[in-house]
């Protein structure tokens, strides 16, 4: 059974080796992804969002801007 | 209106992205002649992706990654694919540029552009050519950069 997802970045920027470490991707993978992600939402750059641990990707008010998995 | 990811692991990429509330997608397409990599209304229900699943439009958005359609490591070619789309067409057809400056007026929609460049530790981040820059912005576009390279190998104690 898999438990609740966990929040595994929550910052404006680029996000670290750390989180691709923790998706099981490349940077360059989770880089990519999230910049289709936030600027289809048009979200720029420096605009801050979640990632979690299933690959989601929220913004500040918690609505759902995509997965990083189905941009990979 | 979704088409499928087809991209591979490029380093580089640029995307332009219409939105507003009154956008109509098809418009959009039908002026610049290109499918969206993504596009919906203000309201509508569609499929983000496999794992996303179904999300409601906040505002109308046209929105075209050039990695789905540009197989190249030079950002220079695939700012290149979007003003191309811009550029006049043929001459019994009316320049699209002007034509999606006057839905953008009429239907009071906002034009933006990203340019994506991934590189390894320690390499320099390319330059956006003027021209391209000021052909974009003549929409008008903003432009903006995501520059980043891959953070240094951590060193052995």
């Amino acid at each position: 059974m898999r438990g609740a997802p966990i929040i595994v970045w929550s910052n404006p920027g680029n996000p670290t080796n750390e989180v691709s470490r923790a998706l099981g991707i490349q940077r360059q993978q989770l880089r990519r992804a999230l910049h289709r992600i936030k600027r289809a939402q048009g979200l720029k750059g420096a605009d801050r969002v979640t990632i979690w641990n299933d690959g989601s990707v929220t913004d500040s008010q918690d609505n759902v801007l995509g997965n990083v998995y189905d941009e990979t | 209106m979704t088409r499928p990811n087809k991209a591979t692991r490029q380093n580089t990429f640029a995307t332009l992205r219409l939105s507003g509330d009154r956008l109509d997608p098809d418009r959009i397409s039908a002026i610049l002649r290109v499918p969206p990599t993504k596009a919906w209304r203000k309201g509508e229900r569609y499929i983000a992706g496999q794992r996303t699943g179904t999300l409601v439009g906040r505002t109308g958005t046209w929105f075209l990654a050039t990695d789905d359609l540009v197989k190249s490591p030079d950002l220079g070619q695939h700012l290149d694919f979007l003003t191309n789309l811009l550029s006049q067409g043929p001459q019994d057809q009316s320049d699209r540029l002007v034509e999606l400056r006057e839905v953008m007026v009429r239907d009071d929609l906002k034009a933006d552009v990203s340019c994506f460049w991934h590189g390894k530790a320690g390499e320099q981040p390319p330059a956006i050519p003027p021209e391209k820059t000021k052909k974009l912005r003549s929409l008008p576009a903003e432009i903006e950069a995501d520059f980043d390279t891959d953070e240094p190998a951590s060193q052995a104690p």
